[in-house]
């Protein structure tokens, strides 16, 4: 089902993001920003786990912070040096 | 930018918050719309800012997650506001007073007259009033040259009216006119001297004209007394202004009367209080207002002041007083004393310039008053001047007096 939407995304030369139904910005290693309806599953100095979709994505690096988090995204800043997309397990 | 403004604006606090499970309020957080700032966690501490309104609906999903929350600061307008109250309506005060007394200076309060020597200062500002100038007008607002034009036209004797507005007080500087020099315009007609009344002629002083009667002589009123036509020793007649004392024998006759009964009317109790008050020049009446008919009515008016400051505040008093009606009835004795009073104020006033040689007084009682009639012996200047039309030659005589 999965590879179908993509084939057909990429077919009509759909934007990704309404077939994946949530976008990543990220602006060098400073700031990371998911649209999307989202959850936080872990929440520590050094590294944040969203949770999207059974998906976690995980990013870790130093002094993280939350600049805003709300149903429709959230921004984190920081030094950001890894991110990680991860089964949920 | 907005929300920044909003939050500055309504306030919103710092807290700390102690547990485990900060994702779940996080997450709670996030579902409910409600908006917490710079989360950050360290170790099994968690910080952030949330708006003040917001902070309460935070407790329950603490307490559910087993999380303990504190208030570290409280920021924002509303919080200075509360714990500065004091502090701020002291200067919210001091701003309104500032811009009050701005706002007063913009009018006049205060009218003064200088200069006044035989006009009385309340007819001038009356005028002023008429004119547009009183208290509590705006200072833009008179034309000042039209007001001055407007005293000097609407009253009598003043030569010039200068209007000089210096802060709130407006001084009226009043120059008024010199009286004109007398001019003896009688003197460029030719008169005769006639009789006044009826008498016998006891002295004659005749400094100008041709004596026409001699002492002893008794004369009618309108007896000629000197003639304006004068003839000198070349037998020439010529007219002149005819001027003469003329003191005669004569009598005199003053009638003076008193009432045995008379309706006195005077204040009785005071009844009612009527205060009004002129704030700004608007007019208040303060309290019942009732008819004031059939009342004997005391007005006093009052300023207030601030120290020696003027204030545009004036409060009149009117003091409504019963109306008591006496009925006195006098015995001849006391009536009679009465009427004698007026006769000696009458005497007085009427026979300033005469000499009383006899007087016969005559009392009776008549119509239920006492009335006393004195008929008098005097001597009084009975020379009038009339002017008279001839074709002799007119000499005035002025130049040469």
């Amino acid at each position: 089902m999965k590879k179908k939407l993509r084939r057909i995304t990429d077919t009509f030369d759909i934007p990704s993001e309404i077939a994946a139904g949530f976008y990543i910005e990220l602006f060098s290693d400073r700031e990371f920003v998911f649209s999307g309806d989202v959850k936080i599953s872990k929440l520590e100095e050094n590294s944040i786990e969203i949770i999207y979709n059974n998906k976690v994505i995980s990013i870790s690096g130093s002094e993280l912070k939350i600049d805003y988090y709300t149903s429709g995204g959230i921004k984190i800043t920081g030094s950001i040096e890894k991110i990680e997309f991860l089964q949920k397990e | 930018m907005f929300l920044d403004f909003e939050r500055n604006i309504f306030g919103f606090v710092d807290f700390c918050a102690e547990g485990a499970d900060f994702e779940n309020l996080l997450n709670y957080c996030a579902e409910n719309k409600i908006e917490i700032l710079s989360p950050r966690k360290k170790g099994y501490s968690f910080s952030g800012k949330i708006k003040a309104k917001d902070y309460k609906k935070l407790r329950i999903p603490a307490r559910k997650a087993g999380i303990k929350l504190k208030i570290i600061k409280k920021r924002g307008l509303y919080f200075y506001l509360k714990n500065n109250k004091s502090k701020i309506l002291f200067a919210s005060g001091a701003t309104v007073i500032v811009f009050f007394i701005l706002f007063m200076n913009l009018f006049i309060w205060d009218i003064r007259v200088s200069g006044c020597k035989n006009i009385e200062p309340e007819i001038i500002i009356e005028a002023a009033e008429k004119a547009g100038l009183k208290s509590g007008t705006l200072k833009q607002k008179p034309d000042v040259q039209l007001i001055e034009w407007d005293i000097i036209k609407n009253i009598e004797g003043i030569a010039t009216a200068e209007i000089n507005i210096q802060g709130c007080r407006a001084t009226i500087l009043i120059n008024e006119a010199k009286e004109p020099a007398e001019m003896k315009s009688d003197d460029d007609v030719p008169v005769n001297i006639v009789a006044s009344r009826y008498g016998v002629i006891r002295k004659m002083n005749v400094f100008d004209g041709q004596d026409a009667v001699k002492i002893g002589d008794a004369v009618m009123k309108g007896d000629l007394l000197v003639s304006a036509v004068y003839e000198d020793s070349h037998n020439k007649l010529t007219l002149k202004h005819a001027r003469a004392n003329v003191i005669a024998e004569t009598d005199y006759c003053i009638t003076a009367e008193f009432p045995l009964e008379q309706i006195i009317k005077s204040k009785g109790n005071l009844k009612k209080t009527i205060y009004e008050a002129e704030i700004l020049g608007i007019d208040f009446k303060l309290g019942k207002q009732i008819t004031t008919n059939n009342m004997i009515i005391e007005k006093e008016e009052k300023t207030l002041y601030f120290f020696w400051i003027k204030l545009p505040v004036k409060v009149t008093i009117y003091r409504c007083f019963n109306v008591k009606v006496n009925n006195i009835t006098y015995n001849f004795e006391q009536a009679r004393n009465g009427a004698e009073a007026i006769l000696k104020e009458k005497e007085d006033i009427e026979l300033e310039n005469m000499e009383i040689i006899s007087k016969t007084v005559n009392e009776k009682v008549k119509n239920n008053k006492y009335i006393i009639t004195a008929d008098y012996i005097v001597l009084m200047d009975i020379a009038k001047e009339q002017q008279i039309e001839s074709d002799i030659p007119w000499e005035n005589t002025d130049d040469m007096s």
